[in-house]
């Protein structure tokens, strides 16, 4: 017994110890919800509404007021519901497990205000954290990568339950309306006084949660210090996570060296001031805030000097985990310069070079296949392009890189992410990719490429008045003309020399040649470039085939051939618009529910096997589809916002594993619009075709005429190739009600996609 | 008739034969063959409404689908009319040189009574939904382009044909009237709407184009008054054929 009794002793204490090391284990894939769903993703968002509605109508207030608090129910539930499945948000995952572990110390003398709460975090790039009137907290992604302690978080999560505890978010929402609508006494202001007003009034709010959650975070024992620090943190808080000067040697070899202009002259200062003018803002500048906690502590006076409760360790993995969960949100929205900076910056921080290679290779690969621009311009205030400091030599660079120049590089870092990652089928899949683009993509060809000095020596002698030196200062000139001078008397006389040549592209793999096996993989990608190349030219015979098809698509649409796929829960939106728009939410949500249940019908109806990933049934849903369903967003999301379809995604292989999970690879999408338009009442018109009476039943016709939209939009996607299958929108006037109409435009919409083709 | 008729359904099989062919062809949830039986009354607004109301055409119709917008339909109508002497528009016929014994022809010559036509229909046509509208063949709104077949003959006639002081029906004796033919070219709006999964309903109205339509109205000479009341008829139902509504009751599978 007394032997028995030891052995589950120890166990237990080899289980508790593998569980206190697994914690601090960094995961090296995406974040994905996990453990049982919680309440808040199970129950209809129409009924989550009638319930508070039910509680607003039992409270004692004027009837205007329930008015605009149902009316702010309805909203706040339907947009909240609209982030928790976006796919966005996680649960369970080890980042929302430790951020509910700070929240329990900070609300440890509160228990029905911690039931109250739930905190979730959101898979977003942009630092922030916000609460709602209903008790959820959300954290980003971004906010948990650039604090620097436990005690940085527990204050923030403090101010946002403050915001909760005094429904700053619903007075806000009443406030607007009286402003807005000009009750009382702002019913003289004019729309830039109200404007005013209510920054004036966020501003107080933002002001009273600072006090508030100061208070909170005191009491449960964390310094002062680190409230007063987490609005420098919020401060600089639009630039990465850190500030490492980055050199282009990191990319550069004995023989391969970029142009001195590749490098500005001058780094963009940081512009952000802790003094900034706030007028026109809804949070109050670092400055007063910091001022306003400043003069709260001093009274308080406390001496708490704890950073961290539960552990150093603890809160460096998280943040390394949160860090690593940034490079899957950047390649989602095609962001590879930041990725590629962040990448130098977690090799710098974590000495993780395996990994930091992989990143910054795949960086630099899709950015030599990516054709649009969105990398360069801003996504959104999410992914604002503010280039300063350390992070403006990247772009700097980048910027300059041409096409050839991008995939040369992308071929010598995939390689290196190679070297350092033998056993990764990704990255030998990458390096693969990157050679034959290099050679599908340019002109270059395997024997542009230099290999030996001979002929280093001959490009030295040749080029050597082709020196760039446009755009250069007078004394620049001089002085780049002195170094060169002074470096043909030394040995490396060439690598210099290769410096300011344009076309040092061709000295890229000089040290890589060396490897017998890179050599022979580069030739391998040429020669079979170089064929593809051949075959693909285009015949007189192919035109007209194409020209055929085209023909017979135009006249019976486009077909997929496809037997089965996984039907994602469609989309539906209903707008009316008149002289305001509309949205008929809780009806949006019932047919939501109805149609994927039709979608499934229809599909069997056509005998394509369906897999339905139907997330609009709430009652039925498990963290397993709902994380099915986030994975193939994420996908979509990369997919749609790559431009370049020969681009291999980042996170394509825990998709088609997913895929294959749930039965097949192909992907069905789909959202119905319907819009009904009405006619604003115009008095004018009425009196004329009063006056000229047999005019008014036209007028009257006209006047209560509505117009409807119906719009239906699909795509079928797959995850296997990464391949738009079938793609289908349509545009019609028809009432929504007419089923006839509806049932038969899915069908045949299933119809089409079964359908094989004759002329393939 | 029957030989164009068999003409043209010799030439439509290699058609429906390839119709369906590599294409979609969804149909109205994957029904593509409707039977409908339809009622066509003739408003027309020189014939006799009431009447046409209750004696209308009854057509039995068959549609095959062969695309998403396109539809091939063959049909079969039966109409008998009463009509009088109003409807029939021939008051006075003395200008003719007709042949009626007993009655002095440069007499002022008068008819009353009534004409009982029948007239069998047969039309092919080719169906083109509005896919633009949210149409899918055979549901929705469509223009139909339809040939029609007619036969038509008098099969009693009670017109009784006086001079003012005597009466006489039937004056040649016996009723020899001989089977008219007629075709028309026609072009059909209509809508069709399912109340479920395979019943539906039709409304549509159609415009014709008839074969004889100037030669039948133009003056004639008349031989007897057999061949009077045949050109009439076919003049009569010209013009009802001009402008056709139809609703219809139908079963889709």
């Amino acid at each position: 017994m007394k032997k028995n009794s030891l052995i589950m002793l120890f166990c237990l204490l080899f289980i508790s110890l593998q569980s206190m090391q697994a914690q601090h284990t960094v995961q090296y894939h995406a974040l994905r919800c996990s453990g049982s769903i919680p309440n808040d993703f199970i129950k209809l968002s129409t009924d989550k509404v009638i319930s508070e509605q039910s509680k607003i109508n039992s409270k004692k207030i004027s009837k205007k007021e329930k008015a605009l608090e149902k009316e702010f129910a309805l909203n706040s539930h339907f947009g909240i519901d609209d982030i928790l499945f976006s796919g966005k948000v996680l649960y369970g995952d080890p980042l929302s497990i430790y951020i509910n572990k700070v929240a329990d110390k900070i609300l440890k003398d509160q228990p029905k205000l911690r039931s109250e709460l739930r905190f979730y975090v959101l898979k977003s790039y942009s630092v922030n954290a916000f609460s709602t009137n209903q008790g959820i907290v959300f954290v980003t992604i971004g906010f948990l990568s650039q604090i620097e302690n436990e005690a940085q978080l527990a204050y923030v999560l403090c101010h946002e339950i403050s915001h909760y505890t005094k429904k700053h978010t619903l007075e806000s929402y009443k406030k607007k309306n009286d402003v807005l609508n000009g009750k009382g006494k702002f019913k003289s202001l004019d729309f830039d006084e109200k404007i005013e007003q209510l920054y004036s009034y966020s501003k107080e709010n933002e002001f009273e949660a600072d006090k508030e959650g100061l208070n909170l975070f005191l009491n449960a024992g964390y310094s002062g210090k680190a409230a007063l620090s987490s609005f420098d943190v919020l401060l600089f808080s639009y630039l990465p996570y850190d500030e490492i000067d980055w050199g282009k040697k990191m990319l550069e070899d004995s023989m391969y060296k970029f142009p001195l202009s590749y490098t500005p002259k001058k780094t963009k200062e940081i512009s952000a001031d802790e003094a900034e003018d706030d007028e026109k803002s809804t949070h109050p500048n670092v400055r007063k805030r910091k001022a306003s906690v400043d003069d709260l502590l001093q009274i308080e006076n406390s001496k708490n000097i704890a950073m961290e409760f539960l552990g150093n360790d603890y809160f460096k993995a998280i943040q390394q985990q949160a860090r690593i969960e940034l490079f899957y949100i950047l390649f989602n929205h095609a962001q590879y310069k930041k990725a590629f900076y962040l990448a130098f910056l977690y090799q710098n921080i974590y000495k993780d070079n395996a990994f930091a290679a992989k990143i910054a290779a795949y960086s630099i690969y899709a950015k030599s296949l990516k054709n649009s621009k969105s990398d360069k311009n801003s996504l959104g205030e999410e992914f604002k392009d503010y280039s300063e400091g350390a992070y403006y030599n990247v772009t700097y660079f980048f910027n300059k890189l041409n096409e050839e120049e991008l995939h040369v590089l992308s071929v010598r870092e995939t390689w290196k992410a190679l070297q350092l990652n033998p056993n990764d089928s990704f990255c030998q899949q990458l390096f693969n990719h990157a050679c034959r683009n290099l050679f599908s993509e340019t002109d270059l060809k395997f024997s542009s490429f230099k290999d030996k000095i001979d002929s280093l020596k001959s490009s030295v002698n040749t080029n050597d008045t082709n020196i760039n030196i446009d755009g250069l200062s007078k004394v620049e000139k001089l002085k780049l003309k002195k170094k060169i001078q002074e470096q043909t008397d030394n040995e490396d006389n060439a690598i210099i020399a290769s410096t300011t040549n344009k076309d040092y592209n061709k000295w890229g793999f000089f040290e890589q040649l060396k490897n017998d096996d890179f050599r022979r993989y580069l030739k391998k990608a040429s020669l079979e470039v170089g064929d593809s190349k051949v075959t693909e030219e285009k015949s007189e015979e192919n035109d007209y085939n194409e020209n055929k098809i085209r023909r017979w698509r135009k006249r019976n649409g486009i077909l997929g051939g496809i037997d089965s796929m996984i039907l994602v829960s469609p989309n539906f939106t209903k707008v009316t618009i008149s002289s305001t728009t509309k949205q008929d939410l809780m009806f949006n949500e019932s047919e939501e529910l109805k149609l994927g249940k039709l979608y499934e019908d229809m599909a069997n109806k056509n005998q394509i096997t369906a897999f339905p990933l139907n997330i609009a049934d709430k009652q039925h849903l498990t963290t397993t589809t709902l994380n099915h369903f986030t994975i193939l967003m994420e996908w979509l999301t990369e997919r749609m916002n790559n431009t370049a379809p020969k681009l291999i995604l980042f996170n394509a292989k825990e998709t088609q594993e997913t895929a294959s999970k749930i039965g097949t690879s192909k992907v069905f999408i789909s959202g119905i619009n319907y819009t009904i338009e009405k006619k604003e009442f115009n008095g004018v018109v009425l009196v004329y075709s009063l006056i000229l009476y047999p005019t008014l039943p036209f007028y009257l016709y006209d006047q209560f005429k509505k117009i409807y939209h119906f719009n239906l939009s699909s795509v079928v996607f797959d995850v296997q190739t990464s391949k738009i299958l079938y793609s289908s929108n349509s545009n019609f006037q028809f009432k929504y009600h007419r089923k006839d109409y509806l049932n038969s435009q899915i069908y045949a919409l299933f119809n089409q996609i079964k359908t094989k083709p004759v002329h393939e | 008739m029957n030989k164009s008729l068999s003409i043209l359904l010799l030439c439509l099989l290699p058609y429906f034969a390839n119709a369906q062919y590599g294409k979609s062809v969804p149909g109205f949830l994957g029904a593509k063959n409707c039977i409908s039986l339809s009622l066509q009354p003739n408003i027309n607004p020189s014939v006799d409404l009431l009447n046409q109301l209750v004696h209308p055409g009854k057509g039995l119709q068959y549609e095959i689908v062969t695309s998403r917008r396109g539809s091939v339909s063959v049909g079969y109508t039966v109409q008998n009319i009463k009509i009088d002497e109003y409807s029939y528009e021939a008051f006075d016929y003395k200008d003719n040189d007709l042949s009626i014994p007993n009655f002095n022809i440069y007499d002022r010559t008068r008819y009353e009574g009534t004409i009982d036509i029948n007239e069998k229909h047969f039309f092919i046509a080719k169906t083109y939904y509005h896919l633009s509208m949210g149409s899918i063949a055979p549901q929705g709104g469509y223009i139909r382009f339809k040939y029609n077949m007619y036969s038509q003959k008098i099969t009693d006639d009670q017109m009784e044909y006086s001079n003012g002081t005597v009466h006489k029906k039937n004056p040649n004796g016996a009723a020899l009237y001989k089977t008219q033919n007629m075709s028309s070219v026609g072009i059909e709006l209509g809508r069709k709407r399912f109340i479920n999964k395979n019943i539906f309903i039709e409304k549509s109205v159609a415009f014709n184009l008839p074969n004889n339509f100037w030669s039948t109205s133009s003056d004639q000479v008349y031989r007897n008054i057999e061949d009077f009341n045949e050109t009439h008829m076919n003049y009569y139902m010209s013009k009802n054929r001009t402008l056709q509504f139809h609703i219809s009751l139908g079963f889709a599978f």
